[in-house]
């Protein structure tokens, strides 16, 4: 017997984290925005049906918000990913095995069950009762049919959060009305390339003959994602977690920067989250990538981007060799006369910390300065983000902070935020 | 920890040294053994972490079981039955209150005399967020 696999999608996912605590606000337009108040990362269905578009600057759609008394949120990520753990350890009681996909997605293993439907319909009741946030599950037998499922479940009212593409004639007739762009992998860009062959829907795409020409226009991931609608895993279960195979934190400024102190900062402080997200996962990085973004004053509307990498002998974790780092490549490409916009550090070059190679000029991180980086981690953790810093990071930072004039509260991790109850 | 180290610091060299490394690793073998009697009042008070959250009381209506700045315990995947303090919003606003089933239909009451009960009806904006299972509070 095939597999059964059921993708477990949480719905608007942060708008419906906000909702939780904001139950009038149900049935009404939320939208959440990125970080720095910059575009829409979540929508409601009704600020969807107002026309609000995933990715919409919020400057263009402020009026419109103001007008539909859209219920505008700031990111509250620290809310989010503790709602996010609920759903994920609500569902590993309730599965054998399941894969984390992303932080409101979860593929769960249904084989063996004996009606996957139903059990996936007290799967969707469980989690909304005890957590609080609205989900939709898709039943078949790969990923990408599940994936297909789940579009089916949010779309078609009728099927109240549960639908399955179990059998062929399901399958036929749902591929048949969903637009090739909604496939998983597939997006706008790869949609076009398959548009322009005349590959419309997502069952054009499925029973499309030619697999060289997939292979020609998509790669081999066109040809995996193609299977996956056919019934045969490209991608099976992965329960174990993925290492990250880069580690990038950048953000806009909350106003634009002009000073060299301020920009040294905020590149320090993308350099320090992420040498901790580095150790979170055990690895030790390669290079550090510096970029940064300005506009150029005196010649207008001309943008100015500059990189610059440093390459270690030896891989590390160590915040301080990092920063450091970072730091100089900001001295090569750093220019005064330009209001700076965005700053970002990436990681690349990531290796097991257990098992990393040695360079013969640089030595490889001492057992001391390990300690110093668990020390500091440990009490970041425990005593809330940010409670010790490098000084690189500067202490005040109301030059390039973020704009989060939206945000709620942190009702889930901080005792003087609870919700408020008379 | 090297023990040996400790013991070269405390006995001076050319002395014999006494049986006492070994007992005291004896001894930490089993206090790892009985950790796990260290009472928490975390597990005591959540029974399913996934489905708890804390809410902070303001204001005195169910005074004097509940007082302003008490943390209340709502544990979402308990039922819900008739005569329970749950916590509720109603017509916008969050309260905690107890459920009280009567024949004309649901009742919301206050444990303090001087609030009156609210009638609850069809038409009332009214969504139970949980059942209020436990309650924390610090005396200073």
């Amino acid at each position: 017997m095939s597999s059964t696999l059921a993708l477990l999608d949480c719905d608007s996912f942060f708008c419906n984290c906000e909702r939780l605590f904001h139950p009038e606000l149900r049935g009404r337009p939320v939208i959440v925005l990125s970080n720095n108040d910059g575009c829409a990362i979540s929508l409601s269905k009704e600020a969807k049906a107002l026309g609000i578009e995933m990715a919409a600057p919020f400057f263009k759609i402020r009026e419109l918000c103001e007008k539909k008394q859209v219920a505008v949120f700031s990111s509250n990520f620290s809310l989010y990913t503790n709602i996010s753990t609920r759903v994920m350890n609500t569902l590993k009681k309730l599965v054998p095995r399941l894969e984390i996909y992303s932080v409101d997605e979860a593929f769960l293993d249904l084989a063996h069950i004996p009606n996957p439907t139903e059990y996936a319909r007290q799967i969707k009741a469980i989690v909304e009762r005890h957590v609080g946030v609205p989900v939709s599950l898709g039943l078949a037998t790969t990923k990408g049919l599940c994936k297909a499922a789940c579009f089916l479940a949010k779309r078609d009212r009728t099927y109240q959060g549960v639908a399955s593409l179990m059998s062929q004639e399901a399958q036929d007739q749902a591929l048949a009305i969903m637009p090739i762009e909604k496939i998983w992998g597939i997006g706008k860009g790869r949609g076009l390339k398959l548009r322009l062959s005349g590959i419309k829907s997502a069952k054009d795409f499925r029973d499309y003959k030619n697999d060289r020409h997939i292979q020609s226009i998509l790669t081999k991931v066109g040809r995996q994602i193609q299977d996956e609608l056919r019934g045969i895993v490209s991608f099976p279960l992965q329960e174990i977690y993925q290492k990250k195979k880069e580690i990038m934190s950048s953000r806009t400024f909350g106003q634009a920067v002009y000073d060299k102190k301020s920009v040294a900062e905020s590149i320090a402080t993308h350099a320090f989250e992420v040498s901790q997200e580095l150790r979170q996962q055990e690895s030790v990085c390669q290079e550090v990538y510096i970029y940064i973004h300005a506009n150029n004053l005196y010649q207008e509307n001309q943008s100015y981007y500059q990189s610059s990498f440093w390459r270690f002998e030896t891989p590390t974790s160590n915040s301080f060799k990092i920063i450091d780092a970072a730091l100089r490549c900001l001295n090569k490409i750093y220019q005064s006369g330009v209001e700076y916009r965005k700053s970002g550090v990436a990681l690349t070059g990531l290796q097991d910390a257990s098992e990393h190679s040695l360079g013969l000029f640089e030595a490889s991180d001492t057992p001391r300065q390990q300690n110093l980086m668990q020390v500091m981690d440990s009490i970041n953790f425990f005593q809330g983000p940010r409670t010790l810093l490098p000084m690189a990071c500067g202490v005040d930072n109301k030059e390039w902070r973020m704009n989060r004039k939206f945000k709620s509260p942190r009702y889930t991790s901080d005792w003087s935020e609870l919700p408020k109850c008379m | 920890m090297d023990w040996t180290v400790l013991h070269d610091s405390v006995f001076s060299p050319g002395q014999a040294r006494p049986f006492l490394g070994d007992v005291a690793c004896g001894l930490f073998g089993i206090a790892e053994d009985y950790e796990e009697a260290f009472l928490s009042l975390d597990t005591f008070m959540v029974k399913n972490k996934e489905a708890t959250y804390f809410l902070r009381a303001s204001g005195n209506s169910m005074a004097p079981l509940i007082m302003p700045q008490d943390i209340l315990v709502v544990d979402r995947s308990v039922k819900i039955c008739p005569g329970q303090i749950v916590v509720l919003t109603l017509e916008g606003e969050r309260l905690c209150k107890r459920l009280i089933k009567e024949s004309v239909g649901l009742c919301l009451h206050s444990e303090n005399p001087k609030f009156r009960p609210i009638s609850i009806n069809s038409e009332s904006d009214l969504f139970i967020f949980g059942p209020v299972v436990g309650l924390v509070r610090q005396l200073r």
